[in-house]
């Protein structure tokens, strides 16, 4: 088998970097970058807000809170369930009416934000939920207002769990942009499938894997390393 | 200082309501330390949170300080609780947040400027004794420490009122009794009016000049922590002084017991001595005045806030004339005597 797998260069195909094109290597990750960082920053801001607004209408029983918590709730749940590959497709015409350009790295923006704010909406929300009421309590003793207790409760004493959510939403956003390439996103999914594959250059689609990794590995440290520093419980 | 008039809370729950607290009208003095007893569910936890605004009343006024409580808006009611500090059984510290950051929040809530929210904070830990953990996080202090700095913070805002939720139910007896010291210590100091809630009446008879006990969302009894102990009108009060005392009870009755066989004709009594007369050479006394022995059988005393509570149980030996002699002679004394 494994003296087949040479027979046929199979293996030769994975080696030899000589000919990869490093300057669209660099070009692209610094796409993925692009995209990841931006829609991380959006969802984060969304997410949060999204998150304060769930937990916030779910312990109200007036009827403006529980339609509100209805309609947020049923949103986050639809746009959560759609495969991504087929919420890029769906946006398509919504991408084209705001960033106006259908390719490009900003293009797959709206389809990460869409997708991926929900997932950490839900994450800040289950963070909320899981903060004890006491402490609640105890600000609202001293007469904290409800943005005194958003600011200085629910934020800090639910960050370590807030920091680790955007850290796996972001993980999970880099695997996005790679599906995003397929619009003609860019970035290190595009440059694996049309380059690596579409060209039959197995040695580009592993360093773009490579890559990809590294970059997932470095989110997850650095994520690790804040929540550890944050964390005083 | 704090009274409420007739107020009513009713929860509803599922569609069914509750009235947690029923019709409860109550004076609390200015500058004591009034506790309320009561099992969970009587009520008391909600009492103390229509104090502060966290419940409003379904029927009825509160008034504290002459300020009557209902009328206030919502931001009204925010800033006055400001001067109502609160203190709880799990202490609810802001975990992300330095000991004096943790006192320095309600002086932030009430827009104390930076450099004098640093000042109080640290005159605070001063005075409940952490200076030397300012800069400690809640994680790394001991159950007594974390509820010192729960007191540091409620104190933050010069209240007129401190709230204390089953402050001590989570200590273990040795820092019960020293955050008792502390709470006695600030009342003296600070002249703060003190309203604690609990189930032990081993508080209560510690540090409080009055209570009342809490059944049912009722108070069923009220008056001065003395007067209760000496004299309980209820059945419930009765369980809790008994709880108080529980310890010595057993063995008592059990001791008790032996000597009804040993002396069946000897009568036993039980004797509270209060204040003043806990020194009274009452027994030698009356031994001698009717020529008989008095056998004591126990006797303990428990120190309350304002004087002392000693009981005493002893047996009366002799014919059936000296014994009603002496049981006369002992209702003479400013004493309770009980025939058991």
């Amino acid at each position: 088998m494994i003296r087949q797998i040479l027979a046929t260069g199979i293996l030769s195909e994975y080696t030899g970097f000589e000919d990869v094109r490093w300057d669209r290597v660099w070009n692209a990750t610094t796409e993925t970058l692009y995209m990841t960082g931006v829609s991380v920053a959006i969802v984060f801001v969304l997410g949060l807000i999204l998150g304060l607004l769930l937990y916030e209408t779910r312990q109200h029983q007036t009827i403006w809170s529980v339609a509100l918590y209805k309609t947020v709730s049923v949103l986050v749940n639809v746009f959560r369930s759609i495969p991504f590959i087929i919420l890029i497709v769906l946006l398509i015409p919504f991408t084209t009416a705001i960033v106006d350009s259908m390719t490009g790295p900003t293009a797959g923006l709206p389809a990460l934000v869409f997708s991926a704010s929900p997932f950490y909406a839900r994450m800040v929300e289950t963070a909320l939920r899981d903060l004890d009421k006491g402490v609640i309590e105890a600000a609202k003793s001293m007469g904290a207002s409800k943005l005194e207790l958003i600011w200085k409760v629910y934020i800090p004493e639910t960050l370590p769990s807030i920091v680790a959510g955007i850290t796996v939403t972001t993980i999970s956003i880099v695997g996005f942009t790679a599906m995003a390439g397929v619009i003609g996103a860019g970035g290190l999914g595009n440059l694996a499938y049309l380059e690596g594959f579409q060209r039959g250059r197995a040695n580009v689609t592993l360093v773009a894997t490579a890559v990809i990794l590294l970059i997932v590995f470095v989110i997850q440290f650095i994520g690790d390393r804040l929540v550890a520093y944050i964390d005083k419980r | 200082m704090i009274t409420l008039k007739n107020v009513t809370k009713t929860f509803l729950n599922n569609k069914q309501s509750f009235e947690a607290v029923k019709d409860t009208s109550l004076t609390i003095k200015k500058g004591e330390i009034y506790g309320i007893v009561g099992y969970s569910g009587a009520g008391k936890s909600t009492l103390l949170r229509l104090l502060n605004g966290l419940e409003r009343p379904s029927s009825g006024t509160i008034e504290i300080d002459s300020q009557e409580l209902s009328p206030l808006s919502d931001k009204q009611l925010r800033k006055e609780r400001q001067s109502i500090g609160m203190i709880f059984q799990h202490f609810n510290l802001l975990w992300s947040r330095t000991v004096i950051d943790n006192v320095c929040f309600p002086l932030e809530i009430a827009g104390v400027s930076k450099d004098e929210r640093v000042k109080r904070a640290r005159e605070l830990i001063k005075l409940v004794g952490l200076a030397d953990k300012e800069k400690a996080y809640p994680a790394q202090l001991s159950g007594g420490e974390k509820q010192r700095v729960g007191i540091a913070r409620a104190l933050a805002n010069n209240p007129k009122v401190l709230l204390c939720d089953e402050a001590t139910s989570a200590l273990d007896p040795q820092t019960t009794d020293e955050v008792l010291e502390l709470l006695a210590k600030i009342n003296d100091q600070l002249k703060v009016t003190i309203v604690m809630i609990t189930h032990e009446m081993e508080v209560v008879r510690k540090i409080c000049d009055r209570m009342a006990v809490m059944s049912k969302g009722e108070i069923v009894e009220e008056g001065p922590v003395l007067q209760v102990f000496r004299d309980p009108q209820q059945e419930i009060t009765r369980r809790f002084i008994k709880q108080d005392t529980e310890v010595d009870e057993k063995e008592t009755q059990l001791v008790l017991k032996e000597l009804k066989v040993a002396y069946p004709e000897g009568q036993i009594l039980r004797i509270l001595f209060q204040g003043d007369h806990v020194g009274a050479p009452i027994i030698t006394k009356v031994s001698r005045q009717v020529d008989t022995d008095i056998n004591i059988i126990h006797g303990s005393i428990r120190s309350t806030h304002n004087a002392p509570i000693g009981s005493l149980t002893v047996q009366i030996l002799g014919d059936q004339a000296k014994q009603d002699k002496a049981l006369e002679l002992f209702r003479t004394y400013p004493v309770e005597v009980e025939v058991i």
